[in-house]
C-alpha cells in the first residue's frame, strides 16, 4: 500500500536525485546547463522553467537534506 | 465592623467569618519579604493566604499581596487553635517576628531578605486601594494579551490559520446546495466568484466559492466507509483504517504537488491559489463515497456506473468553475506596460495572450486526474458480488 511512509522515502529519494544533477559536470553536456535558459527572447520556455526549478531545489533543499538523510539512515539502520 | 479591607467583598462567594482576634497583635509591622513579591497579578482575590499553612502544601497562588493586611481576616475558623503554637516560633527567615496571622506570603517568598519593620504599611498600603488592583489587573492581562498575540504570530508562519479560516466558513445551507451542485452542475447558471474588494466572499455567501469544509468531511467519510466495506468482505482489522487513511492522504499530497509543479512548469499565472486546488482535489471524496455506497446496493456494476457519473458530472463542474478561474483569467501578475529590455538591448515582446492552450491542457489534465484517482482510490474496496457477505442475517 501506498502509505504517507512511503510518500515520504520516495520524496527524500527524488530530493536526493535532483540535488545529485551537478550543473557544469552533468547538464551541461545535454545543453541544459546554467546559461542555456538567459537568452531566449520571449517568455520562459518549459526547459526554462524545469531547469529553474532543478536549480532553486537544490540551493534550498541541500543542506535540510544532509539531515533528513542521516535521519533516514539511522532509522533504516535502526529499524529496518 | 470590619475596617480592615476585604478583598473578598468583590467575590461575594464563600465567605469567610472575619478574624479579629489578632488586632492586638498585629502591632505596626508586617514584615515584607521583599518588593518582588509585588508583581501584579492577573488572578485577583487572594484565596488561602494563609501563613499557618507555609509547611504544608499552599495550593493557592501564593503571591498575592494586596489583601496582606486582611487576611488575617479570612483564616478559616479551624485555623485559630494552630495559631498559638506560632506565637512563639518566630518566623526566622522573615525578620522580627509577628504573628503568624498577618499574610506575609507563602513559602517561596520565604527566602527573600526582610525589610525594616516599620515601613511597609505605610508604603504598600496603597495597593490595597481598589483602583491600583484594578490597573495592576489590567496590565497583568495586557502583558497576558500581548504574550497571546506573539505565539499566535509565530504560530501563524507556520501553518495559515487565517487563510484556513475563510475555507471553513460555511453554513449548512451552502453546503447542501454545494452537494446538489457537484452531482448535478448542468442547471446552474452563474458560475463567477463574487468578490468583495479584492478578496473572495466567503463560501457561504457565494456558493462558487471553493471551501475545505466539504473535503474533509468526505475524507473523513471515504475512511469510515472502507472501513464498512473492508467489514463486509471481511477483511477487516483496526490497523486498516489507519492504513487507508494515511493512503489516501499520500495519493492527495502527491497529487497536489504534481499539479503545483504542473502549474509551475508550464508557467501559467492564475489566481489559484494552492488551497484552492487542494479543494478542488477534495471534492473527489465525495464521488468516491457515493460510489462506494452505491455498489453496495448493485455491486460491481453499480460501482462502475456511480464513477462514470461522478467522475462526468465533476468535470463538467471543473470545467465551468476553472474556466473563468483559469482561463479566462485576467493574471494578476498584469504587466504594467513596462517594456523590458533584453541584455541585447533589444526590447522583449512578451506573449500576452495567457497561454490559453496551457491553460486547457491543464485543466483536461486535472479533469482526467480526478477521474483516475476516484478509481485507484477506491478499486480495492468496492463491494463484487460474492456470497459470504458479512452481513447480519435476520432471525
Amino acid at each position: 500500500m501506498f502509505t504517507l511512509w512511503t510518500l515520504i522515502e520516495a520524496s527524500l529519494l527524488c530530493l536526493n536525485a535532483v540535488c545529485i544533477l551537478h550543473e557544469e559536470r552533468f547538464l551541461a553536456k545535454f545543453g541544459w546547463g546554467r546559461h542555456a535558459g538567459q537568452q531566449s527572447f520571449g517568455a520562459p520556455t518549459a526547459k526554462d522553467q524545469v531547469l529553474n526549478l532543478i536549480r532553486s531545489i537544490r540551493t534550498v533543499a541541500k543542506i535540510p537534506l544532509i539531515f533528513l538523510n542521516i535521519i533516514a539512515i539511522l532509522f533504516k539502520l535502526l529499524l529496518g | 465592623m470590619n475596617l480592615n479591607y476585604n478583598p473578598n467583598a468583590a467575590q461575594g462567594g464563600s465567605r469567610r467569618p472575619q478574624r479579629v482576634s489578632d488586632m492586638n497583635a498585629m502591632g505596626p509591622t508586617a514584615p515584607m519579604p521583599g518588593p518582588s513579591t509585588y508583581m501584579p497579578q492577573p488572578a485577583p482575590g487572594p484565596t488561602m493566604l494563609d501563613p499557618n499553612m507555609y509547611g504544608a502544601a499552599a495550593a493557592a497562588p501564593p503571591v498575592n499581596n494586596y489583601g496582606f493586611n486582611g487576611v488575617q481576616s479570612q483564616l478559616p475558623p479551624q485555623q485559630q487553635p494552630q495559631q498559638q503554637p506560632n506565637y512563639s516560633y518566630p518566623p526566622q527567615p522573615q525578620g522580627p517576628a509577628a504573628p503568624p496571622a498577618y499574610g506575609f506570603n507563602a513559602p517561596p517568598q520565604q527566602g527573600a531578605a526582610p525589610a525594616p519593620p516599620g515601613q511597609y504599611p505605610a508604603q504598600f498600603a496603597m495597593f490595597q486601594q481598589p483602583i491600583v488592583q484594578d490597573m495592576a489587573m489590567q496590565y497583568g492581562q495586557k502583558l497576558a494579551d500581548q504574550g497571546k498575540q506573539l505565539v499566535e504570530n509565530q504560530f501563524e508562519k507556520w501553518v495559515p490559520v487565517s487563510k484556513l479560516k475563510y475555507y471553513f466558513a460555511v453554513d449548512n445551507a451552502y453546503v447542501g446546495r454545494k452537494l446538489r451542485l457537484l452531482f448535478f452542475p448542468y442547471i446552474h447558471k452563474d458560475w463567477s466568484l463574487k468578490y468583495d474588494q479584492e478578496h473572495p466572499v466567503q463560501p457561504r455567501y457565494d456558493i462558487n466559492a471553493p471551501d475545505l469544509y466539504l473535503p474533509t468531511m468526505g475524507f473523513i467519510t471515504y475512511v469510515i466507509v472502507a472501513g464498512l466495506l473492508l467489514g463486509m468482505q471481511k477483511r477487516f482489522s483496526p490497523e486498516q483504517l489507519g492504513i487507508q487513511a494515511s493512503s489516501a492522504m499520500a495519493y492527495s499530497v502527491l497529487e497536489l504537488v504534481i499539479y503545483s509543479i504542473a502549474l509551475y512548469v508550464m508557467n501559467i499565472k492564475t489566481s489559484l491559489k494552492t488551497l484552492d486546488l487542494l479543494a478542488f482535489i477534495g471534492y473527489k471524496y465525495l464521488n468516491i463515497v457515493a460510489s462506494l455506497m452505491l455498489s453496495t446496493l448493485f455491486f460491481r456494476s453499480g460501482y462502475y456506473m456511480a464513477l462514470a457519473y461522478t467522475s462526468f458530472a465533476f468535470g463538467f463542474f471543473l470545467l465551468r468553475t476553472l474556466r473563468t478561474k483559469l482561463l479566462h483569467d485576467n493574471t494578476p501578475a498584469a504587466p504594467s506596460g513596462a517594456i523590458n529590455y533584453d541584455p541585447y538591448g533589444n526590447p522583449q515582446q512578451f506573449d500576452y495572450s495567457g497561454g490559453k492552450k496551457r491553460k486547457l491542457y491543464f485543466l483536461f489534465m486535472v479533469i482526467i486526474g480526478q477521474a483516475l484517482f476516484s478509481f485507484w482510490l477506491s478499486k480495492h474496496l468496492y463491494l463484487v458480488e460474492t456470497e459470504n457477505l458479512a452481513m447480519p442475517t435476520t432471525i
